[in-house]
């Protein structure tokens, strides 16, 4: 894990041009990146595509990081809005509101769903929430991140965070507990 | 329910109170706070124990790939390009010449032709130093014959010499010098203290590895294993830039040759470490 200077320093070169910088940023931040993308996209595929996108976005974007934040938590911010639209993309394209490969009736979508690394009855139920209480309890409860920083990430006040937590939570309880009458 | 009972209620879930009398009180105030914390310590304990899911390395090394590829397509960004650019380049270029002082042979003959072969080469030289090169590369084959299509041609030259500028003309001979390492390899010679060539029962770093299997898996090239590695030799030294590869610390590039075959004979793939692409074979 870098300290702030280091990834300030880091991102610093990257503007000089130095592009072994950046990705020295992409191997210091691409594990939880992944992995935040897996849990929101529920696919490893769509995750690993939203990863590829969202260390495209930061590289476009370096000019524009202020520093008021740590360089993890604008990046995992740009990770959570890429999977926000990609979540999209699919939702349009489809017109069942459930992503197919989250259908747990489906055989080959369970396999997405093991690929995925996580047990097909948690994703399935991450899945059925809203959006925006998902991604405020992925952070918090998974990735284990502090509300603070998970406001940063969202862009939304503390208040609304815990009660996206709150919300969420009892929303998925919700969703497992129908999973097991 | 008030906003005190829920977040006492979620740092009882949390285990985040050094006493936990006032929130248990609260729990087992009504059938509501108590449902409310089984549902909340239900979803929190079923996420808590999840952890972080890590990529594997094949799944590294596409990201890698892809990303660089993506970014190389971006003006500014310097990337190692793919041998075959330079060498479709030069191709390219002497065809346009080759057919030019042909067609102007036929039609001139002798000394006349020779010079206007000189006048052609000329602005097709200076293209990779000129910004706006499209233009004067089109015009030279044009001018000196009707029949010549350099326009087209010269274009391509301009543009990949354009997007290679900041790589010094006298280094723009990439087979040769490949060719040379995969003879050292060959000879198991480590000239230097750049190439490294791994013992029989070494092992090498799996990062390595993986980004070599997706190398040489895209370049449709089975059963290659890494054998070596190296800096790049196509790459001049740049004071004003971090060159933290060229320091040793990490390695440019890797060597792979058919795991079952003789590496003396065997053809060698130079693989890009950044990129994970083939950059060179030698047969």
């Amino acid at each position: 894990m870098t300290t702030a200077a280091q990834d300030a320093q880091l991102l610093a070169r990257v503007l000089e041009g130095d592009h072994e910088a950046f990705g020295e940023i992409m191997r210091n931040h691409e594990d939880r990146v992944f992995s935040v993308c897996l849990r929101i996209m529920g696919n490893r595929d769509h995750a690993l595509d939203a990863t590829q996108e969202t260390f495209l976005t930061a590289f476009r974007k370096a000019s524009q990081f202020q520093g008021n934040s740590a360089l993890g938590t604008w990046i995992y911010r740009i990770a959570v809005n890429t999977c926000y639209d990609q979540l999209r993309r699919q939702k349009r394209r489809r017109a069942d509101p459930m992503p197919d490969h989250l259908d747990p009736t489906d055989h080959k979508a369970e396999e997405a769903i093991d690929s995925a690394g996580l047990r097909p009855e948690i994703q399935s139920a991450l899945a059925r929430i809203p959006d925006d209480f998902r991604s405020a309890v992925i952070l918090s409860d998974i990735e284990g991140l502090g509300l603070p920083e998970v406001a940063e990430i969202l862009g939304i006040p503390v208040g609304t965070v815990k009660s996206r937590v709150f919300r969420g939570r009892r929303l998925l309880a919700q969703q497992l507990g129908n999973q097991n009458p | 329910m008030r906003d005190h009972e829920l977040e006492l209620i979620a740092a009882l879930v949390e285990g985040r109170l050094d006493d936990e009398a006032e929130a248990r009180a609260l729990v087992a105030s009504s059938p509501e706070h108590a449902e409310e914390y089984e549902a909340q310590k239900l979803a929190y304990d079923t996420l808590h124990g999840l952890g972080t899911v890590s990529m594997s390395e094949t799944e590294r090394a596409a990201l890698h790939r892809d990303v660089w590829s993506a970014l190389r397509a971006q003006p500014g960004v310097k990337a190692a390009n793919p041998w075959w650019y330079r060498w479709t380049a030069v191709a390219a270029a002497l065809l346009v010449v080759g057919g030019s002082a042909a067609v102007l042979s036929q039609n001139l003959g002798g000394e006349d032709a020779a010079q206007t072969f000189a006048e052609i080469a000329a602005p097709l030289d200076a293209a990779g130093e000129s910004t706006d090169t499209t233009a004067a590369a089109g015009e030279a084959p044009t001018a000196a014959s009707d029949d010549a299509d350099g326009g087209e041609d010269g274009a391509s030259v301009t543009t990949l010499d354009q997007a290679e500028e900041d790589e010094s003309p006298a280094s723009d001979q990439p087979a040769a010098l490949y060719s040379a390492r995969a003879t050292d390899v060959r000879q198991g010679a480590e000239t230097g203290t750049d190439l490294y060539l791994y013992g029989e029962n070494e092992t090498v770093d799996q990062a390595i590895v993986s980004c070599v299997a997706a190398a040489t898996k895209d370049a449709g090239l089975d059963g290659f294993a890494v054998i070596a590695t190296m800096d790049d030799p196509d790459q001049t030294p740049d004071s004003s830039t971090t060159t933290e590869t060229q320091s040793g610390e990490q390695p440019d590039l890797a060597v792979a040759s058919p795991a079952t075959a003789d590496p003396t004979e065997a053809p060698l793939a130079f693989v890009d470490l950044e990129t994970c692409e083939v950059i060179y074979l030698d047969e």
